[in-house]
């Protein structure tokens, strides 16, 4: 599944040279890490957070401000990035969890709430609703030679690059022992901790891991968009990746995967107003969460349980 | 700058802000306390109740208070209506989302599509609107107050004693807070908790379209509104103790307070800020609400 779907996404740009295309593909790649890192704290730890919009603006600012006003690289600013972001949603998630799993959503949805705000009228710093526009496109440097990512085709495999290593990294982490952890803490939070399982720090550490990824996907898409305003915290976002997480199935890899590229394929294909568009995304949410929520994961798994032991290696690998 | 007059002046237009705000909270601490649901779509509501006044006032030959009463007589019946439909979907049995969950991913779905619903007819422009409320204050004093900013003060109040009367004198407000108490033992005396939670949620959405027309002859607003509004509702819920609809209302009042002292004498950043901080603040000090009796698990 992986070697086919990288060799797809590595022969695109062989295929057609036409940025639309492209751009469709990039945004395509972000929006899956994007939405990953939403399963991961949701899916696969269950807990509901509505701050990885937040995240994933608070990213993007950070590393554009960090190349705009300190003059560092891309990548110093993406490293920036994931370090606020994951100290922020440590502290958010130490105090949230301190109540309950449901203050956790209130407080995260009303974090990414405030960094609207903040990124609106703390003009001084975020330069208010014009954004920070001009950001330059991102290069990489050995000693005098130096490459700059500057057409689509470059910034795709850039993309897919980023893509490839933190879907990876990701996929590695919740088929271990840690992401088993958070599976049985979702499953059962009272037995884990009977069990001696630490719940709140191995909350803290997907909420953490959560947010890193969230920062980076943001941080990337601003340098590919070259602007970072205050609808980076757009609720647009958010329905997004929850679209994407619950189609694919809550707490399973590839079907999230798979449904996030299609979910940020389709639309771009049926040509719609922005306002229509969200609304869709809406009534679909809505729809999944009423009909099919255990998403596409379900349905594979529905047919799966018909006809038994036929496709073990199938199992290991959708998981 | 600091004189006395100024100081009132912001206090009197906190508490009417700080009313309003007590409107959407309380609607909000309702349906947590006595189905332990949240509603996303609670800000949207709010902001369906503004544009619907706008469309009806000038149909009602400019009368604000007809087109109010109006308004509340359909938030009534649609609210009952919508009750039934929401109870039906979140006790539909398909996989193993809990009833919290799935209200709050249905309502945050609602949501948007009644945000984007109102964007795409109405734009995003700022709208106005103009009543038959007279351009004018009273003077009490050194301090003026808007006949806008009174009616809303006085219309907020008058919700308020009724809902208190209610909730507290009435058999069916009692139910209400029965169920919020004790759902099983609720049950063991006979209510019916199906109808009490459609009492609920009914009310709560009345609550809402009351705040949110009260708001209209006093701000310029945009279909956006409701976000902000939600923010601050969820704060002054948490704040009051998830649940607690007094501890709600007093934390409304407070932080409408608290917010207008803010914004005569700081930043507007930290205007908006507060509820936030203040969130936070109660989470790490006492994280189960300031009014809160005993700690809720769960």
């Amino acid at each position: 599944m992986a070697a086919l779907l990288l060799a797809i996404f590595i022969a695109v740009p062989f295929l057609t040279q036409s940025p639309y295309f492209l751009t469709i593909g990039i945004s395509a790649m972000i929006f899956t890490v994007f939405a990953m890192s939403l399963n991961i704290v949701y899916g696969y730890a269950g807990l509901l957070s509505l701050a990885q919009v937040g995240f994933w603006g608070v990213g993007s600012y950070v590393a554009a401000l960090v190349v705009t006003r300190l003059d560092g690289s891309i990548w110093e600013g993406m490293l920036a990035a994931a370090a606020v972001s994951a100290a922020g949603g440590i502290l958010i998630g130490a105090v949230a969890l301190r109540l309950s799993n449901h203050a956790f959503v209130i407080v995260s949805l009303c974090f990414t709430l405030l960094m609207q705000m903040l990124a609106q009228e703390w003009i001084d710093l975020t330069n208010g609703p014009m954004g920070i526009p001009g950001l330059p496109a991102p290069g990489i440097g050995f000693g005098e030679t130096s490459f700059v990512f500057a057409t689509p085709t470059h910034f795709f495999y850039l993309t897919l690059a980023f893509a490839t290593i933190s879907l990876g990294v990701i996929w590695l982490i919740v088929t271990s022992r840690i992401g088993r952890t958070f599976r049985m803490i979702k499953h059962d939070e009272t037995l884990s901790c009977s069990l001696g399982v630490r719940v709140t720090v191995w909350k803290l550490f997907a909420i953490a891991l959560a947010s890193v990824f969230a920062a980076l996907s943001g941080a990337l898409y601003v340098f590919y968009v070259t602007i970072v305003d205050p609808l980076i915290f757009d609720v647009y976002y958010t329905q997004v990746i929850l679209v994407i997480v619950i189609i694919g199935g809550l707490g399973s890899f590839w079907p999230v995967v798979v449904s996030g590229l299609l979910i940020t394929v389709l639309p771009e294909i049926l040509r719609t107003p922005n306002e229509l568009r969200m609304i869709s995304y809406g009534v679909i949410l809505v729809l999944a969460v009423l009909l099919m929520p255990t998403g596409i994961a379900g349905l594979v798994n529905k047919v799966r349980m018909r006809r038994p032991m036929s496709n073990a290696n199938a199992a290991e690998s959708s998981t | 700058m600091m004189s006395y007059e100024f100081l009132m002046q912001l206090v009197v237009n906190g508490i009417v802000i700080g009313l309003i705000y007590g409107l959407i909270a309380t609607g909000l601490a309702l349906l947590f306390g006595i189905l332990h649901i949240v509603n996303f779509a609670h800000g949207e509501i709010v902001m369906l109740a503004m544009y619907t006044l706008a469309v009806a006032v000038p149909f009602l030959g400019g009368s604000y208070i007809a087109s109010f009463a109006l308004i509340v007589a359909a938030a009534t019946m649609i609210g009952w209506l919508v009750s039934g439909a929401l109870l039906a979907a979140l006790s539909a049995r398909r996989g193993d989302m809990a009833a919290f969950e799935k209200s709050l991913l249905l309502t945050l779905g609602l949501s948007i599509i009644l945000l984007n619903g109102v964007q795409y007819i109405f734009t995003a422009t700022p709208m106005m609107v103009t009543t038959d409320i007279p351009v004018g204050a009273f003077l009490l004093g050194p301090v003026r107050l808007s006949y806008a900013h009174a009616i809303a003060g006085a219309i907020a109040v008058v919700v308020f004693v009724a809902l208190y009367v209610f909730l507290t004198r009435t058999n069916s407000g009692r139910a209400l807070r029965a169920v919020a108490q004790n759902r099983e033992a609720a049950l063991m005396i006979g209510l019916d908790p199906e109808r009490v939670a459609r009492r609920a949620i009914t009310l709560s959405i009345v609550l809402c379209a009351v705040g949110g027309m009260v708001l209209v002859p006093l701000y310029v607003f945009q279909p956006i509104v409701g976000q902000a509004l939600l923010l601050k509702a969820f704060a002054i819920v948490i704040i009051g103790g998830m649940g607690n609809v007094l501890g709600a209302a007093l934390v409304a009042l407070a932080l409408g307070i608290i917010e207008s002292m803010v914004g005569g004498f700081a930043n507007i950043v930290w205007q908006n800020a507060i509820a936030f901080i203040g969130m936070i603040a109660v989470l790490l000090i006492r994280p189960q609400g300031l009014f809160a009796l005993a700690m809720r698990k769960g």
